[in-house]
C-alpha cells in the first residue's frame, strides 16, 4: 500500500468485524455440541405411557400391572452393537435388583432373531414384541439401546440413550428402593 | 527406490514452501511495482502448482499399487475394486479430498498464470500474493492435520495384516476399501470433483478482487479476466449442484433431489452470491458506487466456499453427507476468520479509493425522451403508474399470497402477510421516477434478492446451533422453513430475470417500455392459461409457470429481435447475420442461454414438486396392481449376500397401456453395522415423467413386497438444465480469449471493455 | 393367544390396513397392541369429528412433511423410506383419523421427541430470530435498493472513467512498464 494516510470506513469495519466475530462465536459454540445427540430429557417427568404387549412366548404384559414397583424398560435389538455391550449386565440385573421389574422391548427386529439370540444369552425377564413400533413411538425412541427408568408411581425419572452401565442402574434405582 | 510417503510428503512441503515464498514475492511485486518480484511470484506459482499436481499423481500411483504403508491407502484402499474406483478413491475420504483440493488449486493457479501472461501488472502481483497465501493455507492442511502421505502406524499395519492376511514382506495384502457410497453409482465419481472445481476456482475470484482493493482501483480492463476466471468455476459449481441432486435422487431412494440439507445448502450459498456477483459485475463500469459491493460479493463467494467445506468436514452440522470429523474443523474455522477479517479490513481501508475521480454530474430533472414527448403529462403519469404496477404487481401478489400460506406468524393480532404487503409500499413511493424503468435498477434488485436468499439459507443452516445455546433445546430447520422463503424469492428472481432483459440500460421511454413489456407478459398469460386448461390448477405451479413463461419470452425476444430486424428489415442473409450477432454479442447470448437453463430448471421443479403422485403398495408374489397409468407385477425377490451387506432385490415387471415396459429391480441393502436398511431405487425415466420405485420391505420367503411408488412429471429435464448454462458459459468465457489475442495486442492492463 | 408374528410382517400388514390399501386376507390379522384410548384422551384432550378419508390422507401428508425422521437426521417422515419413519407416518395417520388437529398431533410428537422433531421451527422464544431476521433482512434489502437507486439520481447519466474504458494508461508505473516492454 502506498504512503497515503489510512482512513478506514468505520461503518464497514465495525459491521464486518462484528459479523465475522458473531459467526466465529456461533461456530465455536457448535464445536461443543453434538449434532447427533438427541435430548434425553424430553420424556423425563412424564407419566410413562401405558401399553399391553405380548412377549416372545405370546403372554400379555401390561405396564399398569407393574405399578408399585420401579420399572426399567429397555429397548433393544439384535443388530445393535451397544446392546450387545449392555446385555451381560441386563442378564445379571434382575438378580441384583429383585424388587425392580425389568422389561425388554424389541425394536425393529424379527422375533426369531431375538429368540435365537436369547437362547444363547438368556435374560430373566419378559421380552416384548412391539408391532409397528407403537410403544417405541409412544416413548419417543430414536434408536437402540434406550433405557427408561420408571418410579413406583408410573413416572419416568430418567432416559438413557446409550449402553447401560452398572452405575446407571445404581444411580437411578437405589433412590427409588430406599 | 524412494517410498511414496517420502516422495509425496516432500512434494507437499516443497509446494508449501514455494507458495509461501511466492506469496511474499507477489505482495512485494504489487506494492513496489517490481517486475522482478512479479516474475519470481509467477515462477513460484508454477512451482507450487506442479508440486501439488504431481503429489496427486503420486497418491494415485500409491493407490493403484496398493501401497498400504501410505496411511491414506490403508484407510481407503482394497485390491478388490476395479481400477477406476481405485483411482477415484482419491476423494473417498477426508485427507485424500483435501489433497485433491490442493491439486485442483494447482491446476487453477497454473491456468491463471498462463492466461495472464505478463499483462495486468498493476494487479497481478497482488493477485498471486493473495492466491498463494490461500495455497499456503491448504498446503498447511495437506502437510499437517489432514496429511494423506503419513506413514501408516505399525500397529495398524499389523492389525490389517491380521484381518486381511499378510504377504511375504509382512505387509497386509488387502485393506478396508472406500466408502460404499462411492461404489454405488457413477454420479458419485463425477459429483465431488465437479463441486471441487467449482469451490476451488473461487480462490481466483477472491485473489483477483483482493488485488483490485489492494491496488485501490477496479477498471474494466481487470473486470474482463476477473469475470472470465469466475465464470469457469461458477459453471462447475452449477453443474456440481445439479449432479448432487441427481445423485441424491438416483441413490438415496427417497424420491426427491433437494432436501435443504446443510451440505446441499453449502453448495447453494456460494452459487447465490456468485450469481449476484456475475450480474453486479456488469454494472461496475456504469455505476462506480457498485464497485466495492461487487468486490464484496466476489470475496464473499470464496468465504462461503470455505464455509461449505467447513460445514461438510467439521462435524458441527447435522447431515447425511458430513464425512469425517477431527481437527480439520478448528483449522478451517481459523482460515475462514482470517479470510473474513482480511476481506473486511481491505474493504474498509480501500473502498473509497475505488470511487476516486468518479464524475458526479449535477442533478436535475431528467429529459423526457423523444418518444414520450407526444404524450400529455397526465397520460405519461398514468402510463408510468400502470406499467410500474404491472411490474411490481404480479410478484407482489404472488409473494404476499405465498407468505400468507406459509408463515405461522401473527404479530399483535395482525398476521404477517399484512406486514409483508406493507413492504411493497416504499417501492410504490418511487413510482414517479422514470429512472426505475431500467436494467440497472433490475440488476440491483436482483442483487438484493440474491443476497436476501443467501442470508435466509445461511440463517436456517446455522440457526440450530444458536438455538441450542440460547434455549438449551434442539431445534430443526428443515424443508418447510426453506420452502416458505424459496417460493417467493424464486418467483421474484425469475420475474426479474424476465423484466431485466426487457429493459435497456439507462433511461427508458415509457412508450418503448410498454412495447417491450406487453409481448412477454401476454405470452406468459396465454401460456399459463393453456397449461391451466390441460389440468394444472395448483396456484403455486401456475404462478411459477407464469413467471417462467414471461422470462422465457423476454429473453427469447431480446435475443431474436436484433436478428429479426436484420433479416426482415435489412434483408440480411440469415446465416451470416446470425453468426455476426453471435460473434459480437457472445456475453449477451451466453447470459440468455444461462437464463433458459434456469427457466427450464424452475418449471420442471415446480411441476415435479406440485404434481408428484405417491402411494404405498403391498403386492403378493405374482400379483398385478394399478398405479396411475401403470400396472406393476411382483415377479420375485431374492437375497444376495455380499461381504459387507445383504441385498434384497425384488423384481417387478412394469406395464403401460397393457404393454410391458421392462423389469425393474429396486433393492433394499442392509449393512452389517447400520440399523436401517438403505433402499436403492429403480427409476423409469421418460421425457414426460419418471416412475420411481423404492422397495420398503420384503416378507421372509419373498411372498410379499411392499413398495413406495412415485410418479413425477418432467424430472429428467432438471438434470439437463445445466447444459444451456454450460453452453452459455463457454460462449461467454472462452472465445473471448482467442479473439482478444488476435485483435487487441496492446499489452496494457487496461484492456478494452468487452 | 395369537402367535407372535414376524415383526416386519405385522408392521407392513398393519400399515397397509391403516392406509386402506391392498391387503390380502392373510394379513388382515388384528394388531396385538391395545391402546388405552382413555389415556390418549387424557393426554391429548377430546378429538374433533373424524375427517373424511380423502381429507385425512391429505392432512397426514401435510403433517408428516413437517415431522423429522429420527434416524435419517434431515428428511421428513413423509420423504423417508426407513421403517421408523413409516411407523411414525402411520401413527400420524391414526391420530388424524381419530380426529385430532395438526397442532395437537405435532404436540404429541414434540412431547416425545422434543422440538427437534419439527422441521418448521415454531415461533416461540428465541425461535423468533429465525422468522424475524429474514423479514428484517427483506427490509434491509429493500432499503438498500432504494438507497442505491436514490443515489443515482444525483449522478444523472453515469459517465465512465477514462480508465474504465481502457482508453487511458493507468499510471506512471504502468506507462513505464509498457515502454520497457516495447523497447
Amino acid at each position: 500500500m502506498s504512503g497515503r494516510a489510512l482512513k478506514p470506513n468505520w461503518f464497514i469495519l465495525g459491521l464486518g468485524i462484528g459479523a465475522v466475530l458473531l459467526f466465529a462465536g456461533v461456530m465455536v459454540i457448535g464445536f461443543t455440541q453434538d449434532p447427533r445427540a438427541l435430548d434425553t430429557r424430553v420424556m423425563v417427568g412424564a407419566t410413562a405411557p401405558d401399553f399391553v404387549l405380548q412377549d416372545l412366548d405370546g403372554a400379555e404384559v401390561e405396564l399398569a400391572s407393574l405399578k408399585g414397583r420401579p420399572v426399567v424398560i429397555n429397548f433393544w435389538s439384535t443388530w445393535c452393537q451397544p446392546c450387545k455391550v449392555e446385555h451381560p449386565l441386563l442378564q445379571r440385573a434382575p438378580a441384583l435388583y429383585p424388587d425392580v421389574a425389568f422389561v425388554g422391548v424389541l425394536y425393529q427386529d424379527k422375533p426369531e432373531a431375538a429368540r435365537s439370540y436369547l437362547k444363547r444369552a438368556p435374560v430373566d425377564y419378559a421380552q416384548l414384541v412391539d408391532p409397528a413400533g407403537k410403544v417405541a413411538i409412544a416413548y419417543g425412541v430414536t434408536g437402540v439401546p434406550e433405557t427408561f427408568f420408571i418410579d413406583p408411581h408410573g413416572r419416568i425419572t430418567h432416559k438413557l440413550a446409550r449402553a447401560l452401565t452398572a452405575e446407571d442402574l445404581a444411580e437411578n434405582l437405589e433412590p427409588m428402593l430406599r | 527406490m524412494i517410498s511414496y510417503t517420502t516422495l509425496g510428503h516432500t512434494l507437499v512441503l516443497g509446494g508449501l514452501g514455494m507458495a509461501a515464498a511466492g506469496s511474499v514475492a507477489g505482495f512485494v511485486a504489487g506494492a513496489k511495482h517490481s517486475l522482478g518480484g512479479l516474475r519470481w511470484a509467477r515462477a513460484l506459482s508454477v512451482g507450487f502448482a506442479l508440486c501439488m499436481i504431481v503429489a496427486n499423481v503420486v497418491m494415485i500411483a500409491a493407490l493403484i499399487q496398493h501401497d498400504f504403508s501410505v496411511s491414506y491407502v490403508a484407510e481407503v484402499g482394497t485390491v478388490h475394486t476395479p481400477l477406476h474406483i481405485t483411482i477415484v478413491s482419491l476423494w473417498a475420504s477426508l485427507s485424500g479430498s483435501i489433497l485433491l483440493w490442493a491439486g485442483v488449486l494447482g491446476i487453477y493457479v497454473l491456468g491463471l498464470v498462463i492466461a495472464m501472461g505478463e499483462r495486468y501488472r498493476l494487479y497481478q502481483g497482488y493477485t498471486l500474493g493473495v492466491l498463494l497465501a490461500v495455497c499456503v493455507m491448504f498446503g498447511l492442511l495437506v502437510a499437517g492435520v489432514a496429511n494423506p502421505f503419513a506413514p501408516t502406524p505399525l500397529a495398524e499395519l499389523e492389525q490389517m495384516a491380521r484381518i486381511y492376511g499378510a504377504g511375504p514382506d509382512g505387509m497386509p495384502v488387502d485393506g478396508p476399501g472406500p466408502n460404499p457410497l462411492l461404489q454405488n453409482h457413477w454420479l458419485m465419481i463425477l459429483h465431488p470433483p465437479t463441486l471441487y472445481l467449482g469451490y476451488v476456482g473461487m480462490s481466483l475470484t477472491f485473489a483477483m478482487c483482493a488485488a483490485a482493493l489492494l491496488a485501490g482501483r477496479l477498471d474494466a480492463g481487470w473486470m474482463v479476466p476477473l469475470r472470465r476466471a469466475f465464470l469457469i468455476p461458477w459453471a462447475f459449481l452449477t453443474l456440481g449442484i445439479v449432479l448432487g441432486g441427481w445423485w441424491s435422487y438416483a441413490v438415496l431412494g427417497w424420491g426427491g433431489y433437494w432436501a435443504w440439507d446443510p451440505v446441499e445448502n453449502a453448495s447453494f450459498l456460494p452459487w447465490l452470491t456468485g450469481t449476484a456477483f456475475l450480474h453486479s459485475a456488469m454494472m461496475t463500469h456504469r455505476r462506480t458506487s457498485l464497485k466495492s459491493w461487487t468486490l464484496l460479493l466476489g470475496m464473499g463467494t470464496f468465504l462461503l466456499t470455505l464455509f461449505g467445506t467447513f460445514l461438510t468436514r467439521s462435524g458441527v452440522f447435522n447431515s447425511v453427507h458430513a464425512f469425517g470429523t477431527g481437527s480439520v474443523g478448528p483449522v478451517l474455522l481459523t482460515f475462514i476468520v482470517i479470510c473474513g477479517v482480511f476481506t473486511v479490513v481491505l474493504l474498509a481501508l480501500r473502498e473509497h479509493r475505488l470511487h476516486e475521480g468518479a464524475r458526479e454530474l449535477p442533478g436535475g430533472r431528467a429529459r423526457v425522451p423523444r418518444q414520450d414527448q407526444k404524450l400529455s403529462p397526465q397520460v405519461l403519469t398514468l402510463s408510468h403508474l400502470g406499467l410500474w404496477s404491472l411490474l411490481v404487481g404480479p410478484p407482489a401478489v404472488a409473494i404476499t399470497w405465498a407468505l400468507w400460506r406459509a408463515l405461522p406468524l401473527e404479530i399483535a393480532g395482525v398476521t404477517v402477510p399484512v406486514w409483508a404487503s406493507l413492504l411493497w409500499l416504499p417501492l410504490l413511493g418511487l413510482l414517479w421516477s422514470r429512472r426505475l424503468l431500467s436494467r440497472d435498477v433490475m440488476i440491483v434488485a436482483q442483487n438484493a434478492v440474491f443476497t436476501l436468499f443467501t442470508f435466509v439459507v445461511f440463517l436456517g443452516t446455522t440457526f440450530p446451533i444458536l438455538a441450542e445455546s440460547l434455549r438449551d433445546k434442539k431445534v430443526s430447520v428443515g424443508e418447510p422453513f426453506y420452502d416458505a422463503f424459496a417460493f417467493p424469492l424464486g418467483v421474484l428472481i425469475v420475474w426479474l430475470m424476465g423484466v431485466g432483459p426487457m429493459l435497456p440500460w439507462g433511461q427508458q421511454s415509457i412508450v418503448g417500455a410498454w412495447k417491450r413489456f406487453l409481448g412477454p407478459v401476454s405470452f406468459g398469460a396465454i401460456a399459463t392459461l393453456l397449461v391451466a386448461l390441460t389440468g394444472v390448477t395448483k396456484p403455486y405451479t401456475l404462478i411459477a409457470i407464469f413467471v417462467c413463461a414471461v422470462a422465457l419470452a423476454a429473453n427469447l425476444g431480446e435475443l431474436l429481435s436484433p436478428l429479426y430486424k436484420r433479416i426482415v428489415r435489412s434483408k440480411a442473409q440469415p446465416l451470416p447475420a446470425t453468426w455476426d450477432l453471435l460473434r459480437k454479442g457472445r456475453r449477451r447470448w451466453g447470459g440468455h442461454l444461462a437464463h433458459y437453463g434456469i427457466i427450464l430448471c424452475v418449471v420442471c421443479v415446480a411441476l415435479s414438486k406440485g404434481y408428484a403422485v405417491e402411494q404405498d403398495l403391498m403386492l403378493a408374489k405374482g400379483e398385478r396392481v394399478t398405479f396411475e397409468d401403470y400396472e406393476l407385477a411382483f415377479l420375485d425377490a431374492k437375497e444376495l449376500r455380499e461381504p459387507h451387506r445383504t441385498r434384497t432385490v425384488a423384481r417387478f415387471e412394469v406395464f403401460r397401456e397393457g404393454r410391458s415396459v421392462g423389469i425393474f429391480e429396486p433393492s433394499l441393502n442392509m449393512y452389517r453395522t447400520r440399523s436401517e436398511g438403505l433402499t436403492s431405487p429403480a427409476v423409469r425415466s421418460t421425457p414426460t415423467h419418471d416412475l420411481y420405485l423404492s422397495l420398503m420391505s420384503v416378507q421372509p420367503g419373498g411372498t410379499h413386497a411392499s413398495l413406495h411408488l412415485k410418479r413425477m412429471p418432467f424430472v429428467v429435464w432438471i438434470w439437463l438444465s445445466p447444459l444451456p448454462i454450460l453452453l452459455g458459459t463457454l460462449l461467454a468465457a472462452f472465445p473471448e480469449i482467442r479473439l482478444r489475442r488476435r485483435t487487441v495486442d496492446v499489452p496494457a492492463s487496461g484492456e478494452v471493455a468487452a | 393367544m395369537i402367535p407372535a408374528l414376524p415383526t416386519t410382517r405385522v408392521v407392513v400388514a398393519a400399515r397397509a390396513i391403516a392406509l386402506g390399501l391392498l391387503v390380502t386376507s392373510a394379513y388382515a390379522e388384528p394388531s396385538p397392541y391395545r391402546e388405552p384410548l382413555s389415556e390418549l384422551r387424557q393426554e391429548m384432550g377430546a378429538p374433533g369429528p373424524p375427517p373424511s378419508e380423502e381429507l385425512s390422507r391429505e392432512r397426514t401428508r401435510q403433517i408428516s412433511r413437517g415431522l423429522r425422521c429420527p434416524v435419517c437426521q434431515g428428511s421428513s417422515i413423509q420423504d423417508s423410506p426407513v421403517e421408523s419413519a413409516v411407523n411414525m407416518r402411520r401413527r400420524v395417520q391414526e391420530l388424524v383419523e381419530a380426529g385430532y388437529e395438526q397442532r395437537a398431533i405435532e404436540d404429541y410428537f414434540v412431547r416425545r421427541y422434543g422440538e427437534w422433531v419439527l422441521l418448521n421451527p415454531r415461533a416461540t422464544g428465541a425461535n423468533w430470530i429465525v422468522w424475524l431476521l429474514p423479514a428484517l433482512g427483506g427490509g434491509v434489502a429493500l432499503g438498500g435498493l432504494v438507497y442505491v437507486v436514490a443515489q443515482w439520481r444525483r449522478e444523472e447519466d453515469p459517465v465512465p472513467l477514462p480508465s474504465d474504458t481502457g482508453q487511458a494508461p493507468l499510471d506512471e508505473f504502468e506507462r513505464r512498464l509498457l515502454e520497457e516492454i516495447e523497447r
